[in-house]
């Protein structure tokens, strides 16, 4: 029963005005009991109380609603001030004075902004007071306003609390729903790629079959790269991050990076992709985000560098780590984008067959981070360079964390 | 055991065109090849060819029975045969997969078939 009525008692307890309300009510009027009050059809329920006269009300504490004057204000929606009741032509017969054992009394409507009656600002005391003065009434009318507009921000708090629990959620699905759409779409795309080779197979000795299917898994490839960034992007905002499956094999690592640079050569064969890859080490890596973060330096360095000059490629895996750097000539990227380049959807300028997102070095920077490793840019008159540095025992060796661009 | 000379090799994958370039790839390097889209159409064909000395399953695989519980059936009723799991995505927990199995990430690589076969045939 009580609870009912609870959400109505917090919010009146969640202003701070209201003691102090009450406290300079039943000092300005000399009386001794003040109280807000939730007035409804068939309750009165003390909100907030201040007792100096021992009425013996509680926050929670209930008259029956027929016998008090703010069950007829709920009706009328006009104040009830009494300064004497014994004086008052109108309550000096009424059953509630005497019931409660009060001379004077004043009560004044708390309407909300959408005009529905909340209750009262009501103060009552044994002995009578000077009530019916405009600086009293409108110090009342004031305070119950001020209650009001209390009330109604609380609930528009509450509502703006719940839009933004419903659009944190339903924020949180579409990433979901990305991440799951991103894991989809790969067989199909794995089917066409396994497509493409079936008919590779068959018509290689065509040169325009041949030609048509190396365009077709040129853009399969980029295709597939924009799905692994995407999904991968989804699930770096839904918190779990990237999780890598570490394997040390240096014929592994040396096929994946082969495999990349062929790709890539196989998708732009107007351009030159230079390779230099050592590995004399095995070092423990995810080889399937290493190949990804390639693909990204790579497909970058193509959009962005020169197109008559090479993109070089070295990798360098020994007993101090891993260390991959991929560079390009062309116009140094400009101070202030190269500040934000490794942020989501950052874009620079000058990119020619651009991916529509701007997050290849996103995605790039965090399969680094996930192998404790970096990725640093340096950009100069000459060249761009991206270097990936993967330590194969951390802080021991760190004296060519940033290497100088060097062919 | 050693292998036999007319060790088939079953494939079990959903995706008709990558279960074709894969069929391909194997049959390119020598091996007589069945195909099978589905776990229950796999084990019709283990019943009924006692040739078949390995399996090549994908993960991810529609119809009652995952290819992983497929690893399961084959070790407990055809304990000589060789299991090999594919996916392109996560490789599954050792536990996940019937003893002795080898995981291959896609997209396979002829290299990879040719190691993991040899070793599969050098290790029994």
């Amino acid at each position: 029963m009580k609870s009912d009525y609870q959400r109505d008692i917090d919010a009146i307890g969640k202003i701070d005005a209201v003691p102090t309300i009450l406290d300079v009510v039943c000092r300005t009027t000399g009386m001794g009991f003040a109280a807000v009050a939730r007035v409804t059809e068939d309750r009165w329920i003390a909100c907030s109380v201040l007792d100096h006269i021992a009425f013996g009300l509680q926050p929670g504490g209930e008259l029956k609603v027929e016998t008090t004057i703010c069950h007829e204000i709920r009706q009328s929606g006009d104040p009830v001030i009494i300064n004497n009741v014994a004086e008052d032509p109108l309550y000096c017969g009424h059953p509630t004075p005497a019931m409660y054992g009060f001379q004077s009394y004043i009560s004044m409507p708390i309407v909300r902004k959408d005009g529905s009656f909340f209750g009262t600002l009501c103060a009552i005391d044994p002995k009578p007071a000077k009530l019916k003065d405009p600086e009293i009434v409108g110090m009342f009318r004031l305070f119950a306003e001020l209650i009001a507009a209390h009330l109604d921000s609380i609930d528009q708090i509450a509502v703006s609390e719940q839009l933004l629990a419903r659009e944190r959620a339903f924020g949180a699905m579409r990433e979901k729903f990305i991440a799951v759409l991103g894991h989809d779409l790969r067989n199909p795309l794995a089917s066409i790629v396994s497509g493409a080779k079936l008919l590779m197979r068959r018509h290689e000795a065509e040169p325009d079959s041949r030609h048509i299917l190396l365009l077709m898994q040129g853009s399969v490839l980029r295709m597939r790269g924009l799905i692994d960034n995407i999904a991968d992007f989804a699930r770096s905002r839904l918190g779990g991050g990237l999780t890598l499956d570490l394997e040390a094999d240096a014929a592994l690592l040396e096929r994946t990076l082969d495999q990349v640079v062929d790709e890539l050569r196989t998708a732009h064969p107007d351009r030159s992709i230079i390779a230099e890859v050592s590995v004399d080490q095995p070092v423990p890596l995810d080889h399937g985000r290493i190949a990804q973060l390639l693909s990204n330096l790579i497909g970058n360095a193509l959009s962005y560098g020169d197109l008559d000059k090479p993109v070089r490629v070295s990798a360098k895996a020994d007993n101090s780590g891993f260390e991959l750097a991929v560079e390009n000539s062309g116009t140094p990227i400009r101070a202030d984008t190269l500040a934000n380049l490794f942020e989501p959807f950052a874009r620079g300028e000058g990119g020619r067959n651009v991916e529509g997102l701007g997050l290849g070095l996103f995605i790039a920077s965090e399969i680094a981070k996930a192998h404790g490793g970096t990725l640093e840019v340096t950009s100069g008159e000459v060249s761009t360079r991206f270097v990936l540095d993967i330590r194969a025992t951390p802080p021991a060796r760190n004296n060519s964390s940033h290497p100088e661009p060097n062919d | 055991m050693t292998s036999r000379p007319a060790a088939k090799i079953l494939v079990v994958e959903d995706e008709p065109l990558i279960r074709m370039d894969l069929v391909a790839s194997l049959e390119d390097m020598g091996f007589p090849v069945l195909e099978a889209a589905n776990a229950t159409a796999a084990i019709a064909m283990l019943e009924s060819d006692p040739a078949i000395t390995t399996v090549i399953t994908d993960v991810d695989m529609p119809g009652t029975m995952d290819c992983l519980a497929l690893t399961f059936l084959v070790r407990d009723r055809w304990p000589p045969c060789h299991l090999i799991v594919v996916s392109g995505h996560r490789r599954p927990n050792k536990s996940d997969m019937a003893e002795g199995s080898r995981f291959i990430r896609k997209p396979l690589t002829t290299h990879d078939l040719h190691r993991v076969l040899a070793e599969l045939d050098g290790g029994n």
